[in-house]
């Protein structure tokens, strides 16, 4: 009978329509099983397959999981001058005016066919291949169109007229408008405390310009870096000051979008050994719905488990039967 | 954090993701589950300690 399983002598394992129980489990680990009403294998697949993939996700600080990484193409630059350089920066420098790469190439990661397999948490990654267009995402015009206003967090780099460099953290929001084409400049303000040397926090609103920097809006970052000049740094009693930190990335701009070089180098350094795992852990919740997956559609493997075992046939005998040869 | 305990949560999910896909009732898929966890971590621990033998003299 089609849409069950059956056993010798025991009632027949829940299938309906396998075929979206499988599909169903391929989207979420257990919502096949759901459908099929296999309640405790759906809670089961749920959980066990969901937290590996979680927990690699989240030991890889949310990004092992892409389509494609670029990798840097030698151009005689040394790893040095850029390690210490945000990654989306150096991707916004390195496109050529009209949007185009240069020193990467483009390769795929082949761990993502296992990740791809737990299904929703992990399909973000085609459609952000598909969205990751570094030439449109440089075009800061198009990104501050309509103005940018976020949380910052991030320092106060400057100098003093006696030359000395001070470094203070600062939290606040920015806001940040295009000023025009013609000049290519990005402008805005800075509104919320720093914290100086003798831990008092001082209220500030700075002027920001002169030729602001902005990381790409789509890129594998959660945090946005924003670098600009201060404008009116004598109001902190400084020769010159730069704010140097980040605004928060929507999810749907970081989840899943391909990395570039610059940003695994970052994360080997920052992560180690974790970075590895939280990859493995995402390839093995893959491979596990799989499991899952074939046993929407076709059942248990070995049956239910409470069949009795098969009776084993008797031997023929050897003896030889009176009155033959 | 060591990295020796990431093994543990991921042995036994494994083992109850295997056994279920294996056998229907709770009860059979939660005693063919521990009976391969245990398995994994003996073996592992097996591996472990020669490795950890191995490297002795490094």
């Amino acid at each position: 009978m089609p849409g069950t399983s059956l056993s010798a002598s025991k009632p027949a394992v829940p299938l309906k329509n396998p075929w979206l129980a499988g599909v169903l489990a391929f989207l979420m680990p257990g919502a096949g099983h759901l459908y099929q009403g296999r309640i405790f294998k759906a809670v089961l697949y749920f959980v066990c397959i969901l937290s590996t993939f979680g927990f690699g996700v989240s030991i890889g600080e949310g990004r092992p999981v892409y389509l494609y990484y670029y990798n840097r193409v030698d151009d005689g630059r040394q790893q040095e001058d850029f390690l210490d350089f945000p990654a989306d920066l150096i991707v916004q420098q390195d496109a050529t005016p009209n949007g185009q790469r240069r020193f990467s190439q483009r390769l795929m990661n082949y761990g993502y066919l296992a990740q791809v397999m737990v299904g929703l948490p992990a399909l973000p990654g085609l459609i952000q291949n598909a969205r990751y267009n570094p030439g449109q995402n440089r075009d800061i015009a198009a990104a501050l169109d309509r103005g940018m206003t976020a949380d910052f967090e991030g320092y106060l780099v400057g100098y003093t007229s006696e030359q000395s460099s001070v470094r203070y953290p600062a939290r606040g929001s920015v806001s940040l408008k295009f000023a025009g084409r013609e000049i290519e400049t990005i402008v805005g303000q800075f509104n919320g405390s720093i914290t100086l040397g003798d831990g008092r926090e001082e209220p500030v609103v700075l002027e920001l310009g002169d030729d602001a920097q902005l990381g790409p809006r789509i890129f594998a970052d959660p945090a946005q870096t924003v670098y600009a000049n201060v404008s009116n740094p004598q109001t902190l009693r400084l020769d010159n000051a730069q704010l140097q930190g980040s605004t928060p990335r929507p999810l749907a701009n970081w989840y899943g979008v391909p990395v570039e070089d610059a940003t695994l180098q970052k994360l080997n350094q920052k992560l180690g050994k974790h970075w590895e795992l939280a990859m493995v852990f995402t390839w093995i919740a893959g491979l596990l719905n799989i499991l899952a997956i074939w046993d929407a559609i076709e059942g248990p493997a070995y049956g239910r488990g409470d069949e009795p075992p098969e009776e084993e046939e008797p031997k023929p005998s050897t003896t030889p039967i009176p009155g033959t040869t | 954090m060591n990295v020796t305990l990431y093994l543990p949560p991921l042995a036994l999910a494994i083992s109850l993701v295997y056994a279920a896909s294996r056998y229907e009732l709770p009860q059979k898929i939660l005693a063919k589950a521990f009976s391969l966890f245990v398995q994994i971590v003996v073996f592992m621990a097996i591996v472990l300690a020669i490795l950890h033998y191995l490297s002795f003299a490094l």
